[in-house]
């Protein structure tokens, strides 16, 4: 297990989170390597249909990071992230796929420490929970 | 019991409070909506089995917006039009509604929890059915357990699409499901449950527990367990009651309670 | 409006049909070179679907770099352009600005970040380049999805309109004007001018103004707002209100209900003749009550229209009293310039940008029954700048109950800096305070003054100068803790001020210095306006720091006590502001906005969950090919993307992020290579 490298997506809303990611850059904010960053423009633009794809292809665990509430650029499109990501983890964990696979949470543009700890405890945990092997996980009666 | 629906319609009509009304009609030993007219014989009009009357309302709402229509509904029926009208599929004002509380049996065949309208015209009130065995079945297993349970229903699905054009409350034109950028197309059985996964975060703020979804599978998937499992979170998590004010708007457009 | 620059190929653009790309793989001298690969992540670019060309330099962002990308458009007849490098954040202007000048849409340039969130933050060359390489992939799978688009352009009605004729909104509306844009100055009272013309002096206090025994309003705040009045560029409305209002930045519509003044500015030659006959009294609210006026009358000697004015709620013409049928006041004119005809009428105006300058309300000090605001020795601080205003119902001689008081107690921050109610601070109380009490030495020169403070707030200019000044001028500043405890007690006709830690004074007057708080229809003019307001009631302001004058409507800002408290000079900066920020819109020929705005398509059911999404009411429900669909307003949209996300069928999406373009680098992630 110790081997697994996970694949990680993280949405970065380019006023706060995706901020953030470039501060702990220029503060050589040493990260693990696995999460790879799609800018949108607010946490807000995040469907959580885009997650279910990111499993469905394999990729192990999904961030979405945005603005703290209060604080989105917007005023409050992070309002309807929360609610959306709340309800869907519950889908998750529902279906039997388990809901720490994907993580919602706030960076301001000044929280470069705390970015790189949010990048940093994930991966840990994707680890933890190993491969996202959903796909082949089941066996089939029809197979 | 037909008998009683006829009587109140006929008191409509004479009131002049509906120009139609949208009910179940016997045909040749079928039963299909009909709109009837005051000058029409009602004696073709019953009120069962059920059949979810919304979409037929909204359709005929489409072409003759400014009709007062009389609809004959069941609990969920109400809920429908609330959910259609939440969604400006239906007008509300246009509408007068003539309830029919289900049988017991009625609510057992459909596990309803609210068998019955707010106002209720025709028939005896029963309690709804609070348990699901389904539910809490499912509630006892590990994270894998239920990934099993759920992946040997979804794997008897045939992407029919019979769930999606039965609901109701499903009222997309271009359903993503059909699309392969979200769905793979062309491929049985579904290696990840995307389509279920889809249509039940879909289905979050606005199944309005018919079961006309799992009446509509050959494959007789559980799909309203499903549906009830998320339902019953957002009624914990955001208070919300799906099909009871048409004022009350769902909570995911809506901005964080606390913070105004 | 959406269709018009949905996909417009702008001229130059070579065919779109199929995608070739250019990847350029910056070393940003070693900032990336010393951990990534970038000949292996280059390489391995130049094999990705769709790319031609795929190159590797020391600094992309350098002349030459810019122009390996320019000459390679031209030379491999590229449509699509990807640089990895730094972060967009940095230098995706200057990249897009390089392949425009190649003839290419900016919007076909797309960036990836392998320093910022690669090279810097990764030690292992081997895994960091195999992360590079899988950014690459991302933006590589993103763009042959891209496309070309222009931002929409708007005209700009070159009009301005200010809400609100305090001194705030004066200032706003002259300086608009001067500029030589006519604009609507729309006021609810019947008078320009707001809170200060009913105030005594005005803080900071020159030499000339300490020792004078008039107002400081009528010298020199009366010739400003008459400025304003004679401003042939300012259309100057009194007792009228903003009715309706729709429309986006540059191109608003604005409906102005005008209520009649009933007498004529210009025939009214102020001889009060009809106040003389008026047979209706009634309390007069500037006064706070401590006088009487009649139903038709002159607001304040300081006032602005200079004319008497009829009160018609009060007028018994129309209510049916002595008047009924024969209104007194009208016969009683020499100049005939009543007119109870008059009727209220609406005007509507299109504007470009709109100042809001709406003022706040006093505390209401009937909230601290411990401090007994009614007894008749307590009085608020505006009451206070009645009775010492040459204007006021005592004509300036300090007067309480017909005598003069001996021992005035004031207390600071009623209604301000409380751990609930309203936490804020006025802001303004302290210096007032400092003036109130030196006009009570000027004026009882032998009276004993005493200020229960908390803290005394004196940081404007020329502020602290002036309150150790009254220090000197043997007034009492005793300090107090703001949580304990402070009352007034009746005591026989005076009453007595208790402060924990301090020994009893006996006053037979005490002043309450209120703060203020936001206007009691704050709400709706917030609607209105579609602005925000903060915790506090007040008006927010789009950045506390870098945009203090902006709401987040775009075209509307914000000037004076609405969006907090202030005093005239904080009032005056941002009314000064406020104005250049709305001339800045109204001297620009045309708006450009975002390119990456939504947009439904035709298989919209008008659900509406869009349109309940969106926080700038940028979607509306609209009739079209006979079937109800969301209309995006280019204008009004942000971009943010929050409304795609709420549409189940995916009719409403986002140029620029496309789902399809945010799938394809999904799919891209999933895909082979690492
Ligand atoms: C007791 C007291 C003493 C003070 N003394 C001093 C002092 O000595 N020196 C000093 O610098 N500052 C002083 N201030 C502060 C000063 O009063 C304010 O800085 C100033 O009045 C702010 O002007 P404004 O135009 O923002 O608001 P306002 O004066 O409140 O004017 C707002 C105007 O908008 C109008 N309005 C409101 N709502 C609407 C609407 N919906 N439509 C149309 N019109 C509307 C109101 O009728 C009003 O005319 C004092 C304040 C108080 C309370
Ligand atoms: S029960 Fe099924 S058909 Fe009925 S509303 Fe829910 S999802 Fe739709
Ligand atoms: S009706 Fe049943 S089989 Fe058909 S698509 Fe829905 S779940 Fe699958
Ligand atoms: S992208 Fe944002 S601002 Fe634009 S219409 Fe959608 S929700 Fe409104
Ligand atoms: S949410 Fe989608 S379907 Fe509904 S009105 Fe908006 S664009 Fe149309
Ligand atoms: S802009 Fe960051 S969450 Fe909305």
């Amino acid at each position: 297990m110790t081997d697994f490298e996970p694949n990680i997506l993280a949405f970065c809303c380019n006023w706060c989170s995706y901020a953030a990611a470039d501060l702990a850059g220029i503060g050589r904010m040493k990260q693990p390597t696995n999460v790879k960053i799609v800018r949108v423009m607010c946490s807000g633009r995040v469907k959580p249909e885009f997650v279910i794809k990111a499993l469905a292809d394999g990729v192990d665990g999904v961030l979405i990071l945005g603005c703290h509430i209060g604080d989105c650029h917007y005023v409050s499109g992070n309002h309807r992230t929360k609610k959306r990501f709340e309800i869907f983890s519950k889908l998750l964990g529902h279906m039997g796929i388990d809901p720490r696979r994907i993580r919602l949470d706030w960076a301001s543009a000044a929280e470069a420490i705390e970015f790189a700890k949010i990048i940093t405890d994930f991966t840990e945990t994707i680890k933890e929970l190993g491969p996202n092997n959903y796909a082949g996980k089941h066996e089939r009666a029809t197979a | 019991m037909n008998e009683q629906l006829r009587e109140v319609v006929k008191g409509l009509f004479a009131r002049d409070e509906v120009e139609v009304v949208v009910s179940l009609k016997l045909n040749e030993g079928c039963v299909a909506p009909h709109m009837y007219s005051k000058e029409d014989d009602l004696s073709s009009m019953v009120h069962s089995p059920k059949y979810p009357i919304g979409i037929v309302v909204s359709m005929i709402q489409k072409k003759y917006p400014d009709t007062k229509i009389g609809v004959v509904i069941r609990g969920c029926d109400e809920r429908i039009l609330i959910e259609l009208a939440k969604r400006n599929q239906v007008n509300l004002d246009n509408i007068v509604l003539v309830g029919i509380a289900c049988t017991e049996e009625d609510a057992k065949d459909c596990l309803c929890e609210t068998p019955f309208p707010t106002k209720i015209d025709i028939g005896e009130k029963v309690e709804g059915i609070t348990t699901d065995e389904n539910i809490e079945k499912i509630s006892q297993m590990d994270m894998d357990e239920r990934f099993d349970y759920w992946m040997g229903q979804f794997d008897k699905c045939m992407k029919c699409y019979g769930c999606v054009y039965a609901c109701p409350t499903c009222i997309c034109e271009n359903c993503i499901l059909e699309e392969d950028m979200w769905v793979k197309t062309g491929e049985l059985p579904p290696e990840f449950p995307s389509f279920h996964l889809i249509r039940a975060y879909h289905s979050t703020d606005r199944c309005v527990d018919c079961h006309e979804c799992e009446r509509a599978c050959p494959a007789h998937i559980p799909l309203v367990t499903l549906y009830r499992m998320i339902r019953k979170d957002v009624e914990d998590m955001f208070g919300y009651k799906i099909g009871t004010d048409v004022n009350e708007k769902p909570p995911l457009v809506t901005v964080l309670e606390e913070e105004g | 409006m959406t269709e018009e620059h949905t996909h417009e190929v702008v001229d130059g653009t070579p065919e779109m049909d199929e995608p070739r790309i250019g990847v350029y793989i910056c070393d940003c001298g070693v900032n990336i070179a010393a951990t990534v690969d970038t000949k292996a992540v280059t390489e391995h670019a130049s094999k990705l679907p769709y790319v031609v060309i795929a190159k590797n330099y020391k600094y992309m962002c350098s002349d030459p770099g810019q122009n390996l990308i320019k000459d390679d458009i031209k030379e491999y007849n590229l449509n699509r352009v990807v640089v990895a490098s730094c972060t967009p954040r940095m230098h995706e202007p200057t990249f897009r600005a390089a392949v425009v000048e190649a003839g290419l849409n900016p919007c076909l340039f797309e960036m990836a970040n392998i320093r910022e969130h690669c090279s810097w933050i990764h030690k292992e060359m081997d895994s960091a380049t195999v992360k590079a390489i899988k950014i690459v992939e991302l933006s590589v799978a993103r763009a042959p999805l891209l496309e070309p688009l222009t931002a929409a352009e708007v005209g700009v009605t070159r009009v301005g309109l200010v809400v609100g004729g305090g001194i705030a909104g004066v200032r706003a509306a002259r300086d608009i004007a001067d500029r030589g844009f006519p604009v609507h100055l729309v006021e609810r009272e019947p008078y320009l001018g707001g809170r200060i013309i009913w105030l005594s002096k005005l803080f900071p206090l020159r030499k000339c103004e300490e020792d004078c025994v008039g107002d400081c309003a009528p010298c020199f705040v009366t010739p400003e707002l008459k400025e304003a009045v004679n401003n042939p560029n300012i259309h100057v409305h009194v007792n009228s209100e903003v009715s309706d209002l729709d429309g986006y930045v540059g191109n608003f519509n604005v409906k102005i209900k005008e209520n009649p003044l009933y007498v004529d500015k210009d025939r009214c030659t102020l001889c009060g003749e009809c106040t003389k006959v008026c047979p209706v009294s009634v309390k007069n609210d500037n006064d706070y009550g401590m006088s009487e006026r009649k139903a038709i009358y002159r607001p304040s000697e300081a006032a602005v229209p200079v004319t008497y004015v009829l009160d018609d709620v009060n007028c018994s013409y129309f209510t049916g009293g002595q008047c009924e049928g024969h209104p007194l006041c009208v016969d009683a004119c020499k100049f005939g310039a009543i007119n109870i005809d008059a009727k209220e009428r609406t005007v509507e105006a299109e504007v470009g940008a709109i100042v809001v300058a709406t003022g706040s309300d006093n505390y209401d000090a009937s909230q601290k029954s411990e401090l007994l605001p009614q007894h008749p020795r307590v009085m608020t601080a505006p009451e206070f700048e009645r009775i010492s205003s040459h204007l006021g119902p005592t004509k300036g001689e300090l007067l309480v109950n017909g005598t003069k008081p001996e021992k005035v107690a004031f207390i600071s921050c009623v209604g301000s800096r409380e751990g609930t109610g309203n936490t804020y601070c006025s802001r303004v109380c302290c210096m007032y305070t400092a003036k109130e009490a030196h006009t009570v030495r000027k004026k009882l020169p032998d009276a004993k003054i005493t200020v229960y403070y908390t803290d005394v707030r004196t940081f404007g200019k020329g502020h602290d100068e002036f309150y150790v000044k009254v220090l000197n001028e043997d007034v009492q500043y005793r300090q107090r803790e703001l949580g304990h405890r402070l009352e007034v007690v009746e005591n026989g006709p005076n009453v007595v001020v208790r402060a924990e830690g301090h020994d009893d004074f006996e006053a037979d007057l005490v002043v309450l210095a209120t703060g203020m708080v936001p206007r009691s229809d704050a709400a709706e003019v917030m609607r209105l306006f579609n602005i925000s307001r903060s915790a506090d009631g007040f008006y927010l302001e789009a950045h506390p720091k870098l945009r203090p004058i902006d709401t987040f409507t775009d075209g509307v800002f914000l000037a004076g006590c609405c969006q907090f408290p202030k005093d005239i000079t904080d009032t005056m900066f941002q009314a000064s502001g406020a104005a250049a920020r709305a001339c800045g819109i109204l001297s620009s020929p045309k708006l450009s906005l975002g390119e990456a705005v939504a947009f439904a398509d035709e298989t919209c059911t008008g659900c509406g969950q869009c349109v309940e999404t969106c926080q700038y009411s940028a979607i509306s429900l609209e009739e079209k090919d006979g079937k109800v669909v969301a209309v995006v307003n280019d204008i009004l949209c942000k971009a943010c993307g929050t409304c795609i996300a709420a549409c189940p069928s995916g009719s409403m999406q986002q140029k620029h992020y496309t789902d399809e373009q945010v799938l394809a680098m999904i799919s891209a992630m999933g895909g082979s290579s690492v």
